[in-house]
């Protein structure tokens, strides 16, 4: 029936969370009534396209003007406006489908710059992904958003995202994650890095925010930082007094025959004759990558291209000497305390070296794989 | 100059931006109460600015306090261009002044005691700025108080205290101790958008203006209203409607009805009554006492008594006039205890009695005798002195006092002082004559004086006081002695004030055959336009002789014959009044007869008035404490018809005297109705006019006033002398304007009255003596007029219930179905529409005539159409009616939607039987139809379980039936065969007939949903809503184009499909009850119609669903347990104290009743659980406010009453494209709306809105600038609910 104005208000905004989820998929409204419609809905409740659709372009209506509210999920809760009276469960359907990921679609915007011009690539992504475009927009821009806000804050950034922006804390990690490669500036995008998925990143990210960032548990082993200069630290930042320590690792070159013979002799009867035999020969170069990677690592430049060295130093000759996973870990798993117990004289040194492994180690059993 | 508002500018938060170039605003703060402003300083460069400010202080006259809405307007500062506005908030003060200290005679008094909470003076929370242009932008935390002296003074204009209640039943927590009757008020302005300045101006400025304006007006209305109410005795007005007549280019009118009572809290309400009277009867000596009296208790008495200043002053030297406002509510509830000691007064009120005459020669004297202990008596004669204006006190030393102002009213201390500057201006009125513009200012308040006892006035124009009125108004049995005999009262008041608006009624009637032929009545205003005010009230009406049965009570009276045309719903009536002609001289010297202002019209055909001047002198208070004496009206209008005063009437007599027997109300008190009689409606159609004097609306007065005598003389001919659940409504096109009055007319008794007034009214009451002992539950259906004197065809029939009363076939009421009364089945939603096609070139006189000419048929169709609509339904009452005709540019539409139901009393219902004389061939066909409606019967006895309790109901009562001996009853009942007087034959002659018959069968209601118009489902048990529902208040609002084609048709199409989006949009709450569903009709442009419906979802929890129930208090609030946390910390410190202080008194009202510790509301602090952790749900999350059009809240139960809102909207759009077209903008702005009233809600203290409505909701549109503008009023009656424990419950 031809009408200019069909709205239905009520008291307590009234939600379906059916609707909302075709709306957050980025469904036009007479596509949401379509695929609501093959869903059976009209037959369910003996209503026609037009009172379907009605009720579709009420809800979009709604969603539209909840959508500039749940940029600031605050707003939308106990010190919020008053426009929207919503229930608590509701209102933590509503923030939490809307900042929902797909990885696929994180992927693709993981380490681009979130500028605007890429924002225009977004229907590549979508294309790509066979995600909706409206989706992917959606998602680049709460990333964006999330990441313009909690860039700047000190402490936890997990923490500061589920308290900004009243998501689950596993939705809080994904984004943590997210922002920690894009302040960090990891190189991402790189051909040879394409067949990693987001969950490795998010892997990695963690595992570096977790031990490597200022605010882990090891910031204040080695210098003793005055306090005042910890609190404004974010975990978003690699530890640069961490880094900088990793170049003493460097001495492991030197010491590379007994760090083989450590290793070796553990390892012995562990692993298949033919790993074993590969391990042997190329220890050197595994080592050596390895032992590198972490003396350079203070270079910004090394730093941001963590990824790709990995890959390129570790994964792929390993994966050419056609190691498993099973292999690797029980390699690194020796490797660590290997080194660990050349740097007994030096214990500082020793507890950067199982920092940087552990990290090393996870993320390396993560992205090993094909 | 009571008047004390403390104002403090916390904080704003989420302002917009306004500086693009750093993205902040530097916002300020401008508080504006009247003519004062104040500002906040600059807060730079902040989104979320801290003022933090110092009380802001205005000192301010109580009755500025009561128009003014306190404007806060948020500014953004400039250095180089001009100051930006960000938006504004509109604060009406009057919740804040009804305080718990202050409020009238007991309101709240004992509450008061128990809750010594601030939450009544104190506004404080976050509320949403609101941008005309913009929308809402952002949030300002306020703190305001209000501090009110007690005002003493006697002739003030305001009327604080007084409580408004748009709940249209007893509030809850209340008790009625007694009713003053219908008080109306009527304020006319320009409007804004229609003066010249609106060329010039922006639209933000023009929306504001015009925001303001309303809510002034608003607030005007209701401090008259409340004028009028103290002036009555009352203390607080319920049911009370306000309603805007956007007229355009005429102007504004602002109108306000409701229903004077005198409220008392419930429970404690005996107690302070002795309290009082100890307090009286231990005093030292009486002048001590009295004194005492008002210390304590003294606003009540105060406001009553007090005037308006200028009002009165100017007035003083004119003519004063005697009244006298007794009050007996308490004789009622306490009779053994001094009725007067509440508020029992007689007052002397200066009456004006209309500035316009201009010899000042006559005098009456006004006599106040607010607690007399010494009779005065004697006369008073008034030399005259023009300077002097004078009051006669009553009480003690000076009772005669004259002369100059100063002698005014001492001895009672605070009471009856006078401000100097009061005196100075009845002195400057004297010499400045009527044609002051003060003067002309006090006319709106002039028109108060409605409905006041006058005391006899000797033709010398002295004063004759019996000796009792005077006596000691602390002896209960000088109660009765507030009556008085009255000669020709208030004999030359309002000479040529009456010449101004007296005018002549022409009323002829032709009788036809067996209908009212065209009838038409012509009003004149004698003294200025008269062609303009052409009042076509005319109606021709066809010979429909099937609907005859179908009127349930149709009276001619050889007697009387009445203007009924318009009114279809009720009976063909062959009643006219005929009002005499009135052209007064302007000589008042000359005692005139009829002495009221004209707002009361002359046309007070009272036709009983001779029995109840009979009774007059006796009568014992009752109902209204100032009844009007008939005496009087019988002498003013010589012509008036006598008694058409039938059987029963008698009870009401008090409420019947009233000028207005309207009482506004839909719920009453079980017991308080007697016999029901029937839907009463009148409707007009007037030209508008231009207003030119803005100051004396008369003629708008004059045609409320007439509709008002139509509908009571409707009622007079069913037998009812009261008329329940009264309304008004107008319908503007162009310059045509329809109004519409509507109630239900009925018996009414008083409990305590039964004895004597059986004894007084010997055998007429015969009927009413013998119910009343029995107390039958069916007594309300009974007809309340005896058969013999139904001189038309009616299908009467022995009431099923207790076989003893007659019952009509069909009852039609305007109420709330009466509690007790028997229903089977349950209710259901029923709904006649129709349109009908107008000649859009007509114009002016033309239009309104045609319209008036159409007007009969479209309510008789209307008519029919619900009548065998209900019929098929197999149902025989419909309640809670409401028929609304609107008119547009090229259709009148008619839409009645109302609650059908099975009232056990009345009979099975026929159904509607197609025929079809003329065409044989067509049998087949007719065949269908009627199979058609046999099946929709039946569907709808199986749906609303008729079925199951009609069987029940026949089984018990068959015998019974065939037992009786008054056999001829039986014959009565059905015989489809008798020829045309049966509705229930559907006559098909052409296809539009055959069109008819499908309107007749509603679709389904979907399972799962019940509909109806009244507060709850009749039979549907009370507990499946019990359990602590889901309240869902909605507003839908739809438009379409109407094509001219098929109009009808495809208007039932679409509120077909109205109904059922709203049942699709629920589909995931049912079991759904929709209660209250309330539809308006708009013809806003050529081929255009808006619907807006409003109601209430109630989500019943089934019984599956009960053990999920109680979790919903704890899981709306236990989610997200740290953030939560976070934003609590965020809360304002001062915010906190005062929350804390609510929550304290919450827990308070609480504890005893095991009730979940209410939401008090909003910004809930951590300091809170301190107070009482064990009792309340720590508040992490911004209570949810309720609102519902109902008036109570269905799982919870209202604690306290903290105001009245009304709220006026505009929004205007320049971007409706790319706000989301029209929907959104519509949507948006109500989405707003509701989160402004929630936020008002909130920060009185608040939890829930009850009674919620929305009267006006005009949108505009022009597609070609892309430009939209929509103007809502809304408002209701906040309240703090507790709610229901759900372990209560279970």
């Amino acid at each position: 029936m031809e009408c200019s104005v069909d709205v239905f208000v009520g008291n307590t905004t009234v939600i379906d969370p059916e609707i909302y989820q075709l709306w957050v998929d980025g469904n036009s409204a007479h596509e949401a009534a379509d695929i609501l419609q093959q869903r059976g809905i009209l037959q369910q409740w003996g209503a026609n396209m037009d009172l379907l659709m009605s009720d579709v372009l009420d809800h979009y209506r709604t969603f539209h003007m909840l959508e500039k509210t749940l940029h600031t999920p605050l707003k939308l809760t106990a010190a919020g406006e008053w426009t929207f009276q919503i229930d608590g469960d509701t209102q933590q359907m509503l923030i939490e489908k809307y900042y929902e990921l797909d990885d696929v679609v994180v992927r693709e915007v993981l380490g681009k710059k979130l500028s605007s011009r890429h924002r225009k690539d977004l229907d590549e992504v979508s294309e790509k992904t066979a995600i909706s475009l409206r989706s992917c927009r959606r998602q680049f821009d709460n990333v964006k958003r999330i990441h313009k806000f909690v860039e700047e804050l000190p402490g936890h950034i997990v923490n500061n995202i589920q308290h900004n922006f009243l998501l689950s804390t596993e939705l809080s990690r994904k984004y943590a994650a997210v922002v920690f490669i894009a302040v960090n500036r990891f190189e991402t995008t790189k051909r040879k890095l394409q067949y990693l998925n987001f969950s490795d990143f998010y892997h990695c990210a963690h595992q570096m925010i977790e031990h490597w960032s200022s605010t882990s548990c090891h910031a204040t082993s080695i210098r003793n930082q005055p306090e005042t200069e910890m609190e404004i630290e974010t975990d978003l930042d690699v530890d640069r007094g961490f880094l900088h320590d990793l170049r003493e690792v460097r001495i492991l070159l030197d010491k590379e025959k007994e760090l083989k013979h450590l290793v070796c002799s553990q390892l012995k009867g562990r692993l298949t004759d033919k790993i074993y035999s590969d391990m042997e020969s190329s220890f050197k170069t595994h080592s050596r990558s390895l032992v590198l990677l972490a003396g350079n690592l203070n270079r910004s430049r090394e730093l941001r291209s963590l990824f790709v060295d990995l890959v390129e130093r570790c994964v792929e000759p390993l994966r050419q000497a056609r190691w498993t996973s099973r292999d690797l870990r029980l390699f690194l798993d020796y490797y660590t305390p290997a080194g660990v117990q050349l740097f007994k004289s030096d214990s500082a040194t020793a507890l950067v070296w199982e920092r940087y492994m552990k990290v090393i180690s996870s993320c390396l059993v993560k992205i090993y794989h094909n | 100059m009571p008047g004390k508002v403390k104002v403090k500018i916390l904080a704003g938060r989420n302002l917009p931006v306004m500086d693009r170039s750093s993205d902040t605003t530097d916002a300020y703060v401008e508080i504006k109460l009247g003519g004062i402003t104040h500002k906040t300083d600059v807060f730079r460069k902040s989104l979320n600015p801290q003022w933090n400010s110092e009380w802001f202080i205005f000192e301010v006259d109580d009755a500025e306090l009561q128009d003014e809405p306190l404007q806060i307007r948020l500014m953004d500062y400039d250095t180089y261009s001009a100051n930006d506005a960000i938006g504004k908030v509109y604060l009406d003060l009057n919740p804040l002044l009804v305080t718990p200290g202050l409020s009238g005679r007991g309101i709240a008094r004992a509450e008061t005691c128990s809750v010594p909470s601030s939450g009544g003076t104190v506004l404080s929370g976050w509320l949403p700025v609101y941008d005309t242009m913009h929308g809402m932008r952002g949030e300002v935390s306020v703190i305001v108080k209000v501090e009110l002296f007690s005002d003493v003074n006697k002739f003030r204009q305001s009327s604080c205290g007084i409580q408004f209640f748009s709940t249209p039943a007893t509030p809850y927590g209340f008790k009625i101790q007694s009713i003053q009757g219908f008080v109306k008020e009527l304020v006319v302005n320009d409007d804004p958008e229609y003066q010249w300045i609106d060329k010039i101006r922006t639209p933000r400025a023009s929306n504001e203006a015009r925001q303001t304006l309303f809510s002034q007006l608003s607030g005007e209305v209701r401090r008259k209203i409340g004028l009028k109410v103290l002036e009555l005795g009352g203390n607080a007005v319920v049911g009370y409607q306000q309603m805007f007549d956007l007229e355009g280019v005429t102007g504004l009118v602002v109108r306000g009805i409701g229903t004077a009572v005198t409220l008392a809290r419930c429970h404690s309400d005996g107690n302070s009554a002795v309290t009082w009277f100890k307090d009286q009867h231990h005093g030292n000596g009486r002048e001590r006492e009295s004194d005492r009296l008002r210390l304590h208790h003294s606003e009540p008495v105060l406001q009553l008594d007090d005037y308006d200043p200028l009002a009165t002053s100017s007035l003083l030297p004119r003519f004063c006039r005697l009244q006298s406002l007794p009050m007996h509510e308490d004789s009622k509830q306490l009779p053994k205890k001094p009725p007067q000691l509440h508020g029992s007064n007689s007052s002397v009120k200066l009456l004006d009695s209309c500035g316009v005459v201009k010899v000042p020669a006559k005098r009456k004297l006004s006599l106040s005798n607010l607690f007399a202990k010494s009779s005065v008596k004697g006369k008073i004669t008034r030399p005259q002195a023009p300077t002097s204006s004078n009051t006669l006190l009553v009480p003690g030393d000076d009772e005669t006092s004259k002369g100059s102002p100063q002698t005014r009213i001492r001895s009672r201390s605070l009471i009856c002082e006078m401000s100097p500057i009061q005196e100075s201006y009845g002195d400057s009125v004297t010499e400045s004559q009527e044609n002051s513009p003060i003067n002309k200012i006090l006319v709106p308040t002039i028109i108060q004086p409605t409905d006041v006892i006058s005391l006899p006035i000797g033709p010398e124009h002295n004063l004759l006081v019996p000796a009792e009125h005077f006596f000691s108004v602390l002896e209960p049995q000088e109660s009765s002695s507030f009556r008085f005999q009255n000669a020709q009262d208030e004999t030359c008041s309002s000479g040529s004030e009456m010449s101004l608006n007296s005018f002549a009624l022409q009323a002829k009637s032709k009788v036809g055959q067996s209908f009212e032929q065209s009838f038409s009545s012509l009003l004149i205003d004698d003294s200025e336009d008269i062609s303009s005010n052409v009042v076509l009230n005319a109606t021709t009406y066809p010979p429909l002789p099937e609907m005859h049965p179908i009127f349930p009570y149709q009276i001619r009276s050889p007697r009387c014959t009445a203007i009924s045309p318009v009114d279809v719903i009720k009976p063909l009536a062959s009643t006219t009044i005929t009002a005499p002609v009135v052209v007064h001289g302007t000589t008042p010297s000359r005692p005139t007869p009829c002495a009221r202002r004209s707002s009361e019209s002359e046309i007070n055909t009272t036709p009983k008035a001779s029995s109840l001047s009979d009774s007059f002198g006796s009568s014992g208070g009752g109902i209204s404490s100032n009844c009007r004496p008939a005496a009087h009206r019988q002498t003013s209008v010589p012509a008036a018809p006598t008694n058409t005063y039938l059987n029963g009437v008698d009870v009401t007599r008090n409420l019947d005297a009233l000028e207005y027997p309207f009482l506004t109300m839909k719920t009453y008190p079980p017991g308080f109705i007697v016999h029901v009689g029937g839907t009463v409606s009148a409707r007009s159609v007037k030209l508008l006019d231009r207003i030119n004097n803005s100051e004396e609306p008369e003629t708008r007065d004059n045609w409320w006033t007439e509709i008002r005598m139509e509908v009571r003389s409707h009622a007079r001919a069913l037998g009812c002398a009261v008329i329940l659940g009264y309304e008004e409504h107008t319908s503007i096109s162009e310059e045509v304007c329809v109004l519409s009055a509507s109630g239900t007319a009925a018996v009414v008794k008083l409990q305590h009255e039964v004895d004597t007034k059986d004894i007084n009214h010997g055998k007429n009451n015969a009927v009413n003596t013998d119910d009343g002992k029995v107390n039958l539950p069916c007594r309300v259906c009974h007809i309340p007029y005896s058969k013999a004197s139904i001189p038309f065809p009616i299908k009467l029939s022995r009431c099923a219930v207790c076989r003893k009363g007659k019952v009509p076939d069909v009852l039609i009421a305007t109420i709330e179905p009466p509690t007790g009364m028997p229903v089977s089945g349950r209710g259901c939603l029923i709904q006649a529409r129709l349109c009908r096609p107008k000649r859009a070139e007509s114009r002016g006189d033309q239009q309104a005539k045609e319209i008036s000419d159409g007007l009969p048929f479209l309510e008789y169709e209307l008519h029919r159409q619900l009548i065998n609509k209900l019929r098929t339904k197999g149902m025989n009452a419909i309640f809670h009616l409401k028929v609304q005709v609107s008119i547009g540019e090229r259709h009148v539409v008619g839409v009645a939607t109302g609650t059908a139901l099975f009232l056990s009393a009345l009979p099975t219902p026929s159904l509607p039987k197609p025929s079809n004389p003329s065409i044989s061939s067509k049998q087949s066909k007719r065949g269908r139809i009627h199979k058609l409606l046999i099946e929709a019967n039946a569907a709808s006895q199986e749906r609303y379980g008729l079925n199951k309790q009609l069987n029940k109901v026949n089984d018990v009562e068959e015998p019974k039936w065939t037992d009786s001996d008054d056999t001829d009853e039986d014959a009565n009942d059905l015989d489809l065969t008798a020829g045309n007087k049966d509705s229930c034959v559907i006559e098909i002659d052409d296809i539009e007939d055959i069109d008819v018959i499908e309107l007749l069968i509603d679709p389904e209601t979907p399972e799962g949903f019940d509909v109806v118009t009244t507060e709850t489902v009749p039979g549907l048990p009370i507990d499946s809503i019990r359990r602590r529902p889901n309240l869902q208040a909605f507003n839908r609002v739809w438009k379409g184009k109407i094509p001219t084609l098929h109009a009808a048709r495809h208007l039932n199409r679409c509120f077909e499909m109205i109904l059922r989006s709203i049942y699709f949009k629920l589909r995931k709450s049912r079991p759904c009850v929709i209660t209250n569903l309330e539809f308006s009709v708009d013809l806003p442009e050529d081929d255009e119609i808006q619907i807006t419906v409003l109601g209430t979802a109630i989500t019943a929890f089934s019984k599956t669903t009960i053990e999920v129930a109680p979790c919903i208090g704890t899981s709306l609030r236990g989610v997200g347990s740290t953030e939560s946390e976070m934003i609590f910390h965020l809360e304002d410190d001062v915010q906190l104290v005062t929350s804390n202080e609510q929550a304290a008194s919450t827990a308070r009202v609480n504890q005893p009743n095991r009730h979940i510790p209410l939401p008090p509301p909003s910004n809930q602090g951590p300091l809170k659980t301190s107070v009482d952790k064990a009792k309340i749900f720590v508040q992490k999350e911004r209570q949810p406010v309720d609102i519902v059009t109902l008036i109570h809240l269905p799982g919870s139960r209202v604690e306290r009453y903290l105001g009245h809102l009304n709220f006026f909207f505009i929004r205007e759009s320049t971007s409706i494209r790319e706000d989301g077209g029209l929907s959104g903008f519509m949507q948006s702005f109500i989405t707003e709306v509701l989160g402004i009233v929630r936020a008002h809600v909130s920060a009185l203290g608040g939890n829930a809105m009850v009674s919620y409505f929305m009267t006006q909701c005009v949108l505009l549109h022009n597609p070609h600038k892309n430009q939209g503008q929509c103007l809502i009023n809304v408002g209701g009656d906040v309240v703090l609910a507790a709610r229901c424990t759900p372990d209560k419950d279970v």
